[in-house]
């Protein structure tokens, strides 16, 4: 795949940010653009692509229902989309939780989710999610090139040199990519992470 | 050291440019905190998604989906007024049909330790069961784990060959080997455990090593990933320059000039990637990169020219990745062409 047709909300135009009731064209460009950047973030907490899409569909669906009640139009939606989809997470996550306590119960589990050991780890287990989902956004919301460079980077490992003949570009401008990435990751990172200055 | 203030540290060992030094600090920094795991390996897998997209007739799928859904809540009275819409007309319906297809959207690359071995049989006991002549031997794209009567580990890498004495840990602990090979040694001070290789004897004193001697090369390394190794040229040499004392980090290189050179801060990565499932090179030739490439999947790959074969390449792969997307990326980071013929062979020339 070349890295110029990497599919990228903010680099399709035509891609509406705001949107009203009834409009079925902007909303169907809009699920298009975002179902698969959104499809990726539920899944840093779901861990399944089947669960993902569902739950992203919910948000679409919930999305168009919301309109037609309130026909106000939602402005900003890449921020709403982005918070239903966490919510709609977090809340299936919930569910699978009183899901395995019922099984407990039932006897059919040999686990106990009561103790505040459990109840800490869950939480350190929510955050890492979090973390998870905040850094895949961010690397989504990444301009194809730079996330291209990250790629052949951090995965492929390749040299700045390689990464410029790879991408048809000069290695100043590799550098450079790589710096205005890293710079935008890092502000999605904890404090621990950052630098000190 | 206790955090990690720089970010370009964990760029550096993503990319695998750490020292042995930063890469400990890295680890250390991993173990800390759940979080800090989180953050380096939610760093790795975003970056490895940024090729998994969603294929547009699954996106096309979903959208149609969705439509029939949107329709169905506007025929569904209980939505006309639904406070906070609590209730969904059923995502499981419209979705079951085509679950099949989602594995095809988005496939999520592991880059976990293990996940990729070719091939991995946890062998029986085979120092006390095997009656023959233990010569334990990896054709090329295989692997294999061998758990010896004391416990050591051995995996053998591929197109290489372990040779057992009937007599192995009675008392002495001693192999050969031809190839590559990863150990994880169960100490015993009473009998060491001895590896022959290419000219050089690995002595352990308790540890984790790789021993890299392939006959084509005319090289011997021995790296040390954990504990202390002895390596001397030969079982008893004279000279002292013919040992060395290895720890952590450290590489002890056997040339066909018959010297014994030490290199500290070595890559373990680059030691230990094949381990798991990963190839990685760097800054290494290309004719290299091929022979390695041939010793991990049965291939016919051959350079156009004999000054290609000195053309420098770095990067990494899966071992499982297939052969056309491997040269493809070689031949786009060095600006190469890869002739694919039909009879399987590879031709790589000067664009």
């Amino acid at each position: 795949m070349s890295p110029s047709d990497l599919p990228t909300a903010d680099d399709a135009p035509g891609v509406p940010d705001t949107i009203q009731a009834g409009d079925l064209q902007a909303f169907e460009r809009l699920f298009l653009a975002y179902v698969d950047p959104l499809a990726r973030y539920v899944y840093t907490y779901v861990k399944s692509l089947e669960v993902a899409e569902e739950l992203v569909h919910d948000v679409f669906l919930r999305l168009w229902l919301r309109l037609e009640e309130n026909a106000e139009p939602i402005r900003s939606v890449k921020g709403y989309l982005y918070t239903a989809a966490r919510y709609e997470a977090l809340d299936h996550l919930r569910h699978q939780h009183v899901e395995d306590r019922h099984r407990v119960r039932a006897g059919q589990l040999a686990l106990t989710f009561d103790t505040p050991a459990m109840a800490a780890d869950a939480e350190q287990r929510l955050v890492a999610h979090e973390l998870a989902a905040a850094i895949q956004r961010a690397v989504d919301d990444l301009p194809p090139r730079q996330r291209e460079v990250i790629h052949l980077r951090w995965i492929r490992q390749f040299s700045h040199e390689e990464i410029a003949a790879t991408l048809g570009i000069a290695v100043k401008t590799v550098a450079e990519h790589l710096r205005r990435a890293t710079d935008h990751l890092r502000r999605t990172l904890p404090p621990s992470v950052k630098d000190p200055e | 050291m206790t955090d990690i203030d720089d970010f370009m540290l964990l760029d550096r060992y993503l990319a695998g440019e750490c020292t042995v030094s930063e890469q400990v600090q890295v680890e250390e920094w991993v173990g800390k905190s759940p979080v800090n795991r989180a953050t380096l390996e939610g760093l790795r897998e975003a970056a490895a998604r940024v090729h998994q997209t969603m294929p547009p007739e699954r996106k096309a799928d979903l959208m149609g989906s969705l439509r029939r859904r949107i329709a169905a809540s506007r025929r569904h009275p209980a939505f006309r007024n639904a406070p906070g819409l609590s209730i969904l007309p059923s995502r499981r319906r419209g979705l079951r049909f085509t679950a099949g297809l989602a594995a095809a959207g988005l496939l999520l690359i592991g880059t976990s330790i293990g996940s990729y071995l070719v091939l991995s049989r946890s062998g029986p006991d085979v120092a006390t069961t095997s009656p023959a002549a233990h010569t334990i031997s990896t054709r090329p794209g295989e692997q294999m784990s061998l758990r010896l009567a004391d416990g050591t580990v051995v995996l053998l890498a591929p197109a290489s060959t372990l040779r057992l004495p009937l007599t192995y840990g009675q008392p002495a602990r001693a192999v050969e080997l031809e190839g590559q090979a990863a150990f994880t040694v169960t100490h015993d001070s009473t009998r060491p455990f001895v590896v022959r290789a290419g000219g050089v004897v690995a002595h352990d004193l308790g540890t984790r090593f790789v021993v890299r001697a392939y006959a084509e090369d005319t090289l011997a390394d021995v790296v040390v990933a954990e504990g202390v190794v002895a390596v001397t040229r030969g079982s008893s040499p004279s000279r002292a320059e013919d040992r060395l004392v290895l720890k952590r980090g450290e590489r002890a290189r056997a040339t066909p000039d018959g010297r014994l050179a030490l290199t500290r801060d070595v890559s373990l990565d680059l030691y230990y990637a094949w381990t798991e499932g990963r190839v990685v090179f760097r800054r290494t030739p290309l004719r290299e990169v091929v022979i390695q490439l041939r010793r991990w999947r049965n291939v016919d790959i051959q350079l156009a020219s004999p000054a290609l074969g000195e053309r420098i390449f770095t990067g990494a792969f899966r071992t499982d990745e297939p052969t056309a997307e491997v040269l493809r990326l070689i031949g786009s980071a060095l600006s190469l062409q890869v002739v694919h013929a039909e009879s399987g062979r590879y031709t790589v020339r000067a664009k």
